[in-house]
């Protein structure tokens, strides 16, 4: 692909996208959306293996239909982290044991066009990570503690599938998964049975997670980590 | 050209040497294209993937056309002929040709779990390749088929009315799928619930996995007998090749070490 689009000779950059930047609709449309729409699809089928431009990839291609020349640089962007990153892939840790552990976040509104929020999870089995999303939310959320509750939920049904599959494959599931999440009142609300004015809108996610804690498929943490690394 | 590694210029030569030919017409004279395509024509007679019938009034027929490959060695020099008939998909018609063509295949999720659970349970992988797959379906509508270019003894008006599926059809990786899983569950292997491409082998705690992909499936479990035993048993009934180590799937390379 480096090759394709002449980015061999290119320097490479730490990270897949700046952080600060927020893409929007609007802005001078780019001449050429096939060539930007092709780079993109491939870069899409990249993230079954590379975990680190997912969320990149994912903003991207919200704008496929009429992508401006800011999208088109930030694709650039990717492929000169890519450049920096090449050789990496997943390690299969074989000295591992199989308890499954969840992170998730939410970032709240983020999406400028829509006001919606995104959700992100990483699931690892062991030391290994084994699957990664991030994705827009289908409804909006009112505050953040909303948004990050709709992804939590999420989260939890995605390690219910694994748990399913490791039940199928007769590997016993010794305690619950630990679910990390920085959103404190996010914890404190699953904890609490009560339900407020303000959390009626979302009882459905509300309950589907107390559920599963009941059951005790799962239990949240917060985070504590300050870095968490992906390969 | 005289940029590129004395191997990398061998292939582009001979591949710039051997045209693949497009049409029937070109290859008609060509003895090297005739005996691939009759071969073909005697396996899929084998197979017994057709019957020549009369068409019935007010019936759809369905096109075909042979593709022409070359196949290659690594280092360029030039490996087989293949022919092979395809239907023509597009001109089959919906509700009366082909209903449903969807096809399950593995999630990816579900590979990765598999691969990370064979590391560490030290499982082997394996890999299994299924030759000329899609002619293994059995079809459920009635498709009548023009008579394929190349079929000797056949009179005017004569179509194929088709048993077995062919490359090409709409339904044909539907059908496959199919006919693999009632294989599958025949010899006691089952369908997981949260992947239908998952199909696990439990016998007193012994447990064989088969993550199917369409054709492409990846073996493994924690008894060697046991997926000798599968694989001898889909080999029976389906011809597999390339049966060896995990090292490529889904344009994935895998690499394995003992540490």
């Amino acid at each position: 692909m480096l090759s394709e689009t002449g980015m061999l000779d290119s320097s490479p950059v730490s990270t897949p996208m700046n952080f600060s930047t927020k893409f929007h609709a609007d802005g001078e449309p780019f001449s050429d959306p096939t060539t930007s729409r092709k780079l993109i699809g491939k870069l899409i089928y990249l993230t079954n293996t590379i975990p680190d431009i997912t969320f990149a990839i994912n903003h991207l291609s919200q704008y496929l239909s009429s992508p401006t020349k800011e999208h088109y640089q930030t694709v650039f962007r990717i492929l000169r982290y890519l450049k920096g990153t090449i050789g990496q892939g997943i390690f299969f840790d074989a000295k591992s044991d199989v308890q499954i552990q969840a992170y998730g976040d939410s970032n709240w509104a983020s999406c400028i066009d829509t006001r919606r929020s995104v959700t992100g999870y990483l699931i690892y089995l062991g030391n290994t990570l084994i699957n990664w999303r991030s994705k827009k939310q289908n409804t909006i959320s009112r505050s953040s503690f909303e948004a990050e509750y709709r992804a939590l939920s999420q989260n939890v049904c995605e390690v219910q599938w694994f748990a399913y599959l490791m039940h199928d494959l007769n590997i016993p599931i010794l305690q619950p998964t630990v679910i990390f999440c920085d959103n404190a009142s996010t914890i404190k609300i699953v904890n609490n049975l009560v339900f407020y004015e303000r959390t009626k809108h979302i009882e459905i996610d509300c309950y589907t997670i107390r559920e599963k804690i009941q059951q005790g498929l799962v239990k949240l943490l917060p985070v504590k980590i300050p870095n968490i690394s992906f390969r | 050209m005289s940029r590129l590694s004395t191997c990398f210029q061998q292939v582009t030569i001979s591949i710039d040497n051997n045209h693949e030919p497009k049409t029937y017409k070109e290859v008609v004279q060509d003895i090297n294209w005739k005996t691939i395509m009759d071969e073909e024509l005697a396996t899929l007679a084998h197979n017994k993937t057709w019957t020549i019938v009369d068409l019935p009034t007010n019936n759809n027929t369905v096109g075909c056309k042979w593709v022409y490959k070359l196949k290659h060695k690594v280092d360029g020099s030039m490996e087989r002929y293949k022919a092979r008939l395809v239907a023509k998909g597009f001109t089959q018609l919906e509700g009366l040709d082909f209903h449903d063509t969807f096809a399950p295949v593995a999630k990816i999720a579900t590979v990765r779990f598999i691969l990370v659970i064979a590391a560490i349970r030290n499982w082997k992988l394996t890999q299994l390749d299924v030759n000329n797959a899609f002619l293994h379906g059995e079809l459920d509508e009635t498709i009548y088929m023009d008579i394929p270019p190349g079929l000797p003894n056949t009179k005017l008006r004569q179509v194929c009315l088709l048993h077995k599926s062919l490359y090409g059809l709409r339904q044909a990786r539907r059908q496959w799928y199919a006919q693999l899983a009632s294989f599958l569950l025949k010899n006691n292997l089952k369908s997981s619930f949260v992947d239908h491409s998952l199909f696990i082998h439990n016998m007193e705690g012994k447990i064989t996995v088969l993550l199917v992909y369409i054709d492409d499936i990846i073996h493994t479990g924690d008894d060697i007998n046991n997926i000798h035993n599968v694989t001898l048993l889909l080999n029976q009934e389906f011809k597999l090749k390339n049966v060896g180590d995990l090292t490529y799937f889904l344009g994935f390379e895998i690499a394995r070490s003992n540490k």
